[in-house]
């Protein structure tokens, strides 16, 4: 399907028929969210442009499936590349990864971590610029984190630098000062 | 993420580890007859000790932990801005042997401090000591928590707890003559175990691959331009300077030390100091290559060497860090109970003390001291460095008034209890808008301009003959 066609209900009755994930949802509980309702061909509970609308919606933007843990950050602007990345560890899942990418999407500079048992991770050394981060499992996968790297200008930390230098030069100074001051028996 | 040792094996070590070092405590501590033999090992320690004791107790958890987590946080600069450290031993070195001739009778900081600058600069620079004191025996109680539960997965709180209880056990059985000697042990270990340790790191993932590992997923670590740690680097060394120059872990060394060997002692320990947070430091750099997961930035350096040498290593990093963490924590315990029992106690409470109700008292004082550093270790509220840098923006404030003191007669008590005032406040205030890396750059600014502008709008004179004719 292209981007941007409109399905029709039959095309999203196949789609519910042909998901992995959806396929066994009658087994897993007695009654269908409110969503899978209004999807069905013919239903009586909402009007037809309403169900056109939600079928755009759940078309064009699929939600993701939340089977693993939600992601949060102690940060979303990091100005030392360093963050830690924090989730609520599940009870056992030997398939849990960390995935981060350069884009939404996750297909570009795409790098993956075990993470199964732990429940935070921290990330550091990287450039300037935008890293997406899920966690995926063998069910799907949790909410995308995005987190921007803006590192401190080279301005500010040559000001700091240049500030400690000179710090560190009069305390050497002033040692060797009151070093010579003493040998001559004199207390400035 | 297994553990590398199983807890069982764990708690054989720090059983054994335990009472080793408690037996040793309670073994030196029964030459212990006076209260200058518990406090200050009766101020004749020779060279070697002296020397081992400044470089063991500077190498700590801080050091074994610290060290490769600001290498994994703030990349090359983060490792050689902390070896920078060195640099407050070595500078210390001539103000030991000044210590030493004006008070030769001191017991503490504190002491020069009230005699110099009066009773307000005193007490604003007890609150500092004690601020940084409680931050640094937290951060090392937490070191010790979590590198038991790194390497076994033995619950934080236990590892915390065991730690504590050995290190307390035998600063209290053996006093300042116990910890030095420890130490002394403590540094062999330490030296030998962080060199194998960098040796198998190379030999099993090799420098190059390294290397090509951390410029592909994590380049900031190896950019000489890294803005953060380029503020870091001074501001590193500053806080090193501040912790040495105002605590009485050093101020009490220095009153130990034979005469004429505080100087050489901390020259030498300095240089000897040097080299070990960069080696330390630098296995942080084989975790990309190794694909590590590491939960917390202050838990990369076991994990690295648990994840290269199995048991072995684990066993090996397991010695070190847990010799490292005591020799500081038992340093640190005896210094600042000696702090509470001289400065508060004989002198807020109870000024007519004799030197046996001190004793006494500087007993106690450990213990609750102890107790203490459990109750605030217990919830793990932050990382070890930023707990570490949280005391920076207060020590740095320390360090005009310490080193103008030492020389100067003109300088003001009123511009040195301002000047920590100021220097604590905005360097805190630079923790929080801006960074850990530069509240102690910050605070030692302030604290400069401060105390030079009053003390030269007052043009006080003092006679140094007053601290050489004191009774302490």
């Amino acid at each position: 399907m292209s981007p941007g066609a409109i399905p029709d209900a039959n095309y999203l009755s196949a789609i519910r028929q042909d998901s992995p994930e959806d396929s066994d949802l009658p087994e897993k509980c007695s009654r269908p969210p409110l969503h899978l309702i209004c999807l069905l061909p013919g239903s009586p509970v909402v009007p037809a442009s309403l169900l056109t609308l939600l079928v755009l919606f759940l078309a064009l933007d699929p939600a993701p499936v939340l089977a693993a843990p939600a992601l949060e950050s102690n940060l979303s602007v990091s100005n030392e590349g360093y963050f830690v990345l924090s989730w609520e560890q599940p009870v056992s899942d030997s398939s849990l990864r960390l995935q981060q990418a350069g884009d939404p999407g996750f297909t570009t500079d795409v790098e993956e971590w075990p993470v199964s048992g732990a429940s935070q991770f921290t990330q550091s050394g990287l450039f300037n610029g935008d890293y997406y981060f899920r966690l995926i499992d063998n069910d799907g996968s949790s909410n995308t984190l995005v987190i921007q790297v803006r590192h401190h200008s080279l301005a500010r930390a040559s000001l700091f630098f240049s500030l400690g230098a000179v710090l560190f030069s009069i305390l050497v100074l002033t040692l060797l000062l009151g070093r010579r001051s003493l040998q001559r028996g004199v207390d400035g | 993420m297994n553990p590398v040792l199983s807890p069982s094996l764990a708690f054989v070590i720090l059983i054994i580890f335990g009472l080793i070092w408690v037996g040793f405590g309670y073994w030196l501590g029964r030459r212990n007859k006076s209260l200058s033999d518990y406090m200050l090992a009766g101020r004749n320690v020779g060279l070697a000790l002296a020397t081992a004791t400044a470089m063991a107790t500077w190498v700590t958890s801080n050091t074994t932990m610290t060290a490769p987590q600001l290498t994994y946080q703030l990349g090359v600069w983060g490792m050689v801005g902390y070896s920078l450290g060195a640099v407050g031993l070595i500078l210390f070195s001539p103000l030991a042997t000044r210590i030493k001739s004006l008070l030769p009778q001191g017991y503490t900081s504190g002491d020069f401090i009230r005699l110099r600058y009066g009773k307000l600069a005193w007490r604003i620079f007890l609150v500092i000591s004690f601020c940084y004191a409680f931050g640094w025996l937290v951060s090392l109680g937490m070191a010790g928590g979590i590198l038991v539960n790194a390497l076994s997965g033995i619950d934080y709180r236990i590892g915390m707890s065991v730690i504590l209880i050995v290190c307390v056990g035998y600063t209290l059985l053996g006093g300042l003559r116990a910890v030095i000697a420890t130490d002394f042990i403590q540094t062999l270990i330490i030296v030998a175990g962080v060199a194998a340790v960098a040796w198998l790191v190379i030999d099993n993932v090799g420098i190059e691959s390294l290397h090509s590992s951390v410029i592909e997923r994590r380049p900031m670590l190896l950019n000489l331009l890294f803005p953060a740690s380029i503020m870091f680097l001074f501001n590193n060394l500053l806080f090193g300077v501040g912790e040495i120059f105002h605590s009485n872990v050093w101020w009490s060394r220095a009153f130990a030390f034979g005469e004429g060997i505080g100087g050489k002692a901390y020259l030498i320990a300095g240089f000897m100091w040097l080299p070990i947070p960069i080696v330390a430091g630098f296995i942080a750099l084989a975790a990309p290559a190794l694909g590590l997961t590491v939960p917390a930035a202050d838990m990369v350096g076991p994990l690295v060497a648990g994840e290269i040498m199995g048991a072995t290593g684990g066993i090996l990093v397991f010695v070190v860090i847990f010799s490292a963490l005591a020799s500081s924590l038992d340093s640190l315990l005896a210094a600042t109970a000696d702090l509470l029992t001289q400065d508060i106690y004989r002198g807020h409470i109870n000024p007519s003390a004799t030197d046996a109700q001190c004793q006494i008292a500087g007993k106690w004082v450990i213990l609750g001291l102890g107790a203490f550093t459990w109750l605030l270790c217990f919830p793990r509220i932050t990382t070890l460095a930023s707990l570490l840098y949280f005391t920076g923006a207060f020590v740095a404030s320390a360090i005009w008034p310490i080193v103008f003191g030492l020389y100067f007669r003109r300088t003001s008590a009123l511009g040195a209890s301002l000047g920590m005032i100021a220097g604590s406040c905005l360097g805190l205030l630079a923790y929080f808008t801006i960074g850990f890396y530069v509240a102690a750059l910050v605070s030692c600014a302030v604290s400069l301009l401060t105390i030079v502008t009053v003390s030269a709008l007052r043009n006080e004179d003092f006679d140094f003959q007053l601290l050489e004719n004191s009774r302490h």
